[in-house]
């Protein structure tokens, strides 16, 4: 017996593919064209969520911590006291440097400290954004594209986005940003791709010897973390240096934009 | 294969709010399985859509910047086709 049933599943198929196709060519036009609408969107219905979501969990980050082993923890302290014993040595030949420091900015009347920069909470942050990147509580009343970012006086990146009540902030360790860097003094004006994680890798020649731990700062003079890796290039005349900022990215809460 | 609506409702409202408060990976990794579960989730394209809006300013083709959104039709797609290949 013959029958038309696969015929009009047929047409039934193509038809309903017709419409899926149409509807994703729609919503894509809408996000060309009104993808800054839904971005802002988005963005103000993320500030309650986040700030929600900071009171939920803020409580459970110290109870968690309670369940932490016995032996993990004591291994944690021997580690944390040898660190602390290393720390102080260091720490006698820091404020001394400091002290020479102060009587320098003073000599040149140089204050560090912008009062007019603005303090800003950290919404959202590593790892729950991809692209090493932060969502900041300032809008675009307050702040605007380009305004750098500091934590702990280190510049951390660049305001990229704006909206009505939050900004995103591009990490300088954001995957493809540059930046350039000193290192241990010798090397100056080396140029550091962001690789994510809050990564760099810096290429230099191999001939150029460089040790785990040396120092690596900004131009002018902040530091910005140390050589925590040196990978030579078989293939090629060059070596790739990593280093990663002194901090956790998820664990800043806080973050200052200059002023302008 | 047939499932209760509110199941539906409640995990398509659970991974939007993913999108929102844990990693980006988690709430990928859960629009897909919801993909592989439910037929035509539509919603995940919303999962897309709050990622790109809260992060994906990063990366850029042809200056559309709503690479997750793009990326989860593809697979909608993609898991779309192996579930009626598969006849769940």
């Amino acid at each position: 017996m013959r029958t038309n049933f696969p015929q009009r599943n047929k047409k039934q198929e193509l038809k309903r593919k017709i419409h899926q196709a149409i509807l994703v060519v729609v919503i894509l036009a809408a996000l060309f064209f009104f993808g800054s609408f839904v971005r802002g969107l988005v963005q103000f219905i993320n500030a309650p969520i986040s700030a929600a979501k900071e009171i939920i969990t803020r409580p459970f980050g110290t109870f968690f911590g309670y369940f932490a082993s016995k032996s993990e923890l004591v291994e944690r302290n021997l580690a944390l006291d040898g660190e602390n014993k290393k720390l102080k040595i260091e720490l006698l030949t820091v404020e001394s440097l400091r002290r020479e420091n102060d009587s320098l900015k003073d000599l040149l009347n140089y204050n560090q400290e912008n009062p007019n920069n603005l303090l800003a909470k950290v919404l959202n942050r590593p790892p729950v954004s991809p692209y090493d990147t932060f969502v900041i509580d300032l809008g675009s009343d307050k702040v605007a594209v380009a305004q750098e970012v500091f934590y702990q006086n280190i510049p951390i990146g660049r305001i990229a986005e704006v909206y009505s009540g939050s900004a995103i902030v591009r990490i300088y360790s954001s995957s493809g940003e540059k930046i350039f860097v000193d290192i241990d003094e010798d090397l100056t004006n080396i140029e550091a791709l962001g690789i994510g994680g809050g990564t760099f890798r810096a290429k230099i020649p191999k001939d150029l010897i460089i040790d785990v731990g040396a120092m690596v700062t900004l131009p002018g003079g902040v530091l910005l973390g140390q050589v925590e890796g040196i990978e030579p290039e078989p293939s090629d005349t060059f070596q790739n240096l990593y280093f990663r900022y002194p901090f956790k990215l998820s664990q800043i809460d806080w973050v200052t934009v200059q002023a302008d | 294969m047939k499932t209760n609506i509110w199941w539906r409702v409640s995990y398509s409202l659970f991974i939007i709010l993913c999108a929102f408060v844990a990693p980006w990976w988690i709430s990928v990794v859960f629009s897909i399985l919801g993909l592989l579960y439910f037929e035509k989730l539509y919603e995940v394209m919303v999962v897309g859509i709050v990622l790109d809006s809260l992060y994906g300013f990063n990366v850029e083709i042809f200056s559309f910047g709503f690479i997750f959104t793009l990326f989860l039709i593809i697979v909608f797609y993609l898991i779309s086709n192996l579930r009626k290949n598969l006849l769940i």
